[in-house]
C-alpha cells in the first residue's frame, strides 16, 4: 500500500497552465502575422440597392481607381494587359467571375475598353462590386 | 431517489469543466477562419465577340444615356430624367412591350458611379415587377456612347 501512494504522487503534470501556454502559441502567433493587403487601390465603390452575393471564391478582382489606374492582383496594369492576366485566371478556374472594383468616379470610358479585352479573352461573367444600401 | 441524485452527480463530475473553455476557443478558432464575408455586385454577362450581330426592332430598345455631366436622357428626350423617376419609368416599359431591351448608353467621361445607379434602378425594375410576378428576360446591354 505505501509503495502504490507513491508512484501515485510522483507522476502529476500541473495542467493547470496548459490555457497560459495556449495563450502565449496564441499571442505569438498573433503578433507576427502578416495579412497579405488584398486592397489594390484606393477606391470608393459605387452604391446599389439590387446588389446580389457574388460568390467569393469565384471572384478575381480588377480594380480601377478615380483617375483610371488599372490593377489586378496588386500590379498596375494598362488596358492590353488585362487579356493575358485572364486568360490565365480562366485556365485556373473556367467559372470565374471578374469584379470590377472601381471608383464611382473613374470616367466610363475605361471601364468599358476593360470589358472589351475581356470579351477578348471570353470572360464574360462580371459583376460591378458596389456597397449595399438598404431599401 | 437519493440513488438517482448521486448518480447524475457522477456523470457530472466525468464531463471536464476545465476544457469547456479550450472547446469554446476552438470553435472561435474555426468561424473566425472559416467566415468569408460575401462581396456585394450587380452581375451581369458580357456577349461574346464572336457572337453574331443581332438586329433588333428599334421599338424594342429603350435608350437609356448617361451624359458627361452624370444627368440621365430616355431614348432622345431633351430633358433629363431624374434617378428617382428612371425605375418607375423602366417598369412601365417593361410591362407594355415584354420584348424591351434597356441599352445602357454612357458618355466615356461620364462617372462610372453614375452607370451603375442606373444599372442598379434598372435591376430594381426587374425586380419589382417579377415580385408582381411579371416575368421578363433581363435583357441588359452596357454600351458607350461614340464621340466625335
Amino acid at each position: 500500500m505505501e509503495l502504490r501512494r507513491k508512484a501515485g504522487s510522483g507522476a502529476r503534470i500541473p495542467t493547470s497552465s496548459m490555457a497560459d501556454i495556449a495563450f502565449l502559441l496564441i499571442v505569438f502567433f498573433m503578433v507576427t502575422t502578416i495579412f497579405k493587403l488584398e486592397q489594390g487601390l484606393v477606391i470608393t465603390l459605387p452604391r446599389s440597392i439590387a446588389g446580389e452575393k457574388i460568390p467569393r471564391e469565384k471572384i478575381a478582382h480588377i480594380w480601377i481607381d478615380r483617375t483610371g489606374v488599372l490593377s489586378i492582383d496588386d500590379m498596375v496594369i494598362s488596358v492590353p494587359d488585362i487579356e493575358p492576366l485572364v486568360l490565365a485566371k480562366l485556365r485556373e478556374n473556367p467559372g470565374v467571375i471578374i469584379a470590377f472594383n472601381s471608383d464611382e468616379s473613374a470616367p466610363y470610358r475605361i471601364v468599358n475598353e476593360a470589358m472589351e479585352r475581356l470579351k477578348l479573352a471570353n470572360a464574360l461573367r462580371i459583376a460591378f462590386t458596389t456597397v449595399p444600401v438598404e431599401k | 431517489m437519493a440513488k438517482f441524485r448521486k448518480r447524475s452527480r457522477i456523470t457530472a463530475d466525468m464531463v471536464g469543466e476545465s476544457s469547456m473553455s479550450d472547446v469554446a476557443f476552438l470553435l472561435l478558432i474555426f468561424f473566425i477562419v472559416s467566415t468569408s464575408f460575401p462581396e456585394i455586385g450587380l452581375p451581369m454577362i458580357l456577349p461574346s465577340k464572336a457572337g453574331d450581330v443581332q438586329q433588333v426592332k428599334r421599338d424594342n430598345v429603350m435608350q437609356i444615356v448617361t451624359a458627361r455631366s452624370g444627368a440621365y436622357f430616355i431614348d432622345i428626350d431633351t430633358e433629363p430624367t431624374l434617378l428617382s423617376e428612371l425605375r418607375g419609368i423602366v417598369r412601365q416599359r417593361l410591362m407594355d412591350n415584354e420584348n424591351l431591351i434597356l441599352s445602357l448608353e454612357t458618355h466615356p467621361d461620364a462617372p462610372y458611379g453614375s452607370m451603375i445607379n442606373a444599372l442598379d434602378e434598372v435591376t430594381l425594375a426587374y425586380d419589382e415587377l417579377s415580385a408582381a410576378n411579371i416575368t421578363r428576360e433581363h435583357r441588359i446591354s452596357l454600351k458607350m456612347l461614340e464621340t466625335e
